[in-house]
């Protein structure tokens, strides 16, 4: 991003926002980097979203969105853009971070984060749960069923 | 293009609407309801003289939820093939005619948040099922529509009483004509654009959509 903002024209960055995010891991000089270049910096996510959704509110046709960072980031954003008619199709993304997922148990509805192997222990109901390919763009998190549910554990 | 499927219909009521432009209601000739159709849906109508067969597209207009008939609206084109001069001038109440099922090659973005229309002439066809539908659902619209002036201009009474301010109405021997950029650049994100009007208005409205990166790709429909 950094790369991107230092890049780009005048005109392009006369035309252009950028809501930032860091995370823990993201150095306190980079994100002033990030910040005289004219990066819009929030604390977290939900307050980046409530920013993001402000400025859909005013946003006109010929907007164009792109979203990169983890998959439950992009998920989000993909949700709050899914309510101002920008369909998935049309948000360029593209993926930062580790390679983990959302997964939501289907039992109980709990939903995990940063799950990185294809099974894992429901944190609140406690089963075992397959993580299946199966996305919902809805729930933005992959779904989790019972491993062993013939055995009836 | 459109279904195999054909069948017969009674020319239930035919009505001069506006200059050359006839509407005809067109009805089951057995009690079975009509297949169900939605907003931008064509039909095809075949007709016969004892020289010539012509195969021509008609928006349906009117109400889906009305399976008892369809109705469509003709202009009688200034270089007709044929067909639209037979059907003003050999068609009358009682006629049967053979039409194909409806097919949708224009349909509403059901997911917009608001929809823009850009109609030229005839081309307000099947704008006008749409709007009603949008209207009744509540969803935000507006239609610009160009006609040459007002006694050539299909529908204009009815659709400026039914939804007021929504509806811009441009007429050509007056001079007056959209401008098409400044109404798409005010447009909300989410907004969908449909034109459907001759060639050259299609094609004009397209390529600013397109150009200034407005648009992906609007649906479009030509009307002849």
């Amino acid at each position: 991003m950094v790369d991107f903002l230092s890049r780009w024209s005048s005109d392009l960055a006369g035309r252009s926002t950028v809501l930032y995010a860091p995370n823990a891991a993201v150095s306190e000089a980079r994100v002033q980097q990030l910040t005289s270049l004219g990066a819009t910096v929030l604390a977290d996510m939900p307050s980046l979203l409530r920013e993001l959704t402000q400025w859909l509110d005013r946003a006109t046709m010929g907007t164009r969105l792109y979203v990169t960072g983890n998959m439950a980031f992009i998920g989000e954003v993909a949700l709050v853009a899914a309510r101002y008619g920008v369909s998935f199709a049309s948000l360029r993304t593209e993926h930062r971070g580790r390679l983990s997922k959302r997964v939501q148990c289907v039992h109980c509805k709990t939903t995990q984060e940063n799950v990185v192997a294809d099974s894992v222990i429901c944190s609140q109901c406690k089963l075992r749960l397959f993580v299946r390919d199966h996305y919902s763009h809805r729930l933005n998190a992959f779904m989790g069923v019972a491993m062993d549910a013939e055995t009836g554990s | 293009m459109s279904g195999s499927i054909s069948f017969a219909v009674e020319v239930a009521e035919a009505k001069d609407v506006a200059h050359r432009v006839k509407r005809f209601r067109l009805k089951s000739i057995d009690s079975e309801p009509l297949p169900a159709w939605a907003p931008g849906a064509h039909i095809l109508i075949t007709l016969r003289d004892e020289a010539s067969t012509w195969r021509n597209a008609y928006s349906l207009m009117g109400s889906p939820s009305d399976r008892s008939s369809y109705q469509i609206s003709v202009l009688h084109t200034q270089h007709s093939r044929g067909g639209s001069t037979h059907l003003h001038q050999a068609i009358e109440v009682g006629a049967r005619l053979s039409i194909s099922a409806p097919v949708n090659l224009f349909p509403l973005a059901a997911l917009a948040r608001k929809h823009v229309f850009i109609a030229g002439g005839i081309g307000i066809t099947p704008l006008l099922p749409m709007m009603e539908q949008l209207h009744t659902r509540s969803v935000p619209f507006e239609l610009h529509y160009t006609i040459r002036s007002k006694g050539y201009g299909a529908y204009v009474d009815e659709i400026s009483q039914a939804y007021g301010d929504r509806v811009h109405i441009y007429e050509t021997a007056g001079g007056s004509r959209p401008a098409i950029k400044p109404i798409l650049v005010r447009q909300p994100l989410g907004t969908h654009l449909y034109v459907c009007g001759p060639e050259q208005m299609t094609e004009d409205v397209l390529t600013l959509g397109r150009g200034s990166r407005l648009a992906h790709q609007p649906p479009a429909q030509r009307a002849l």
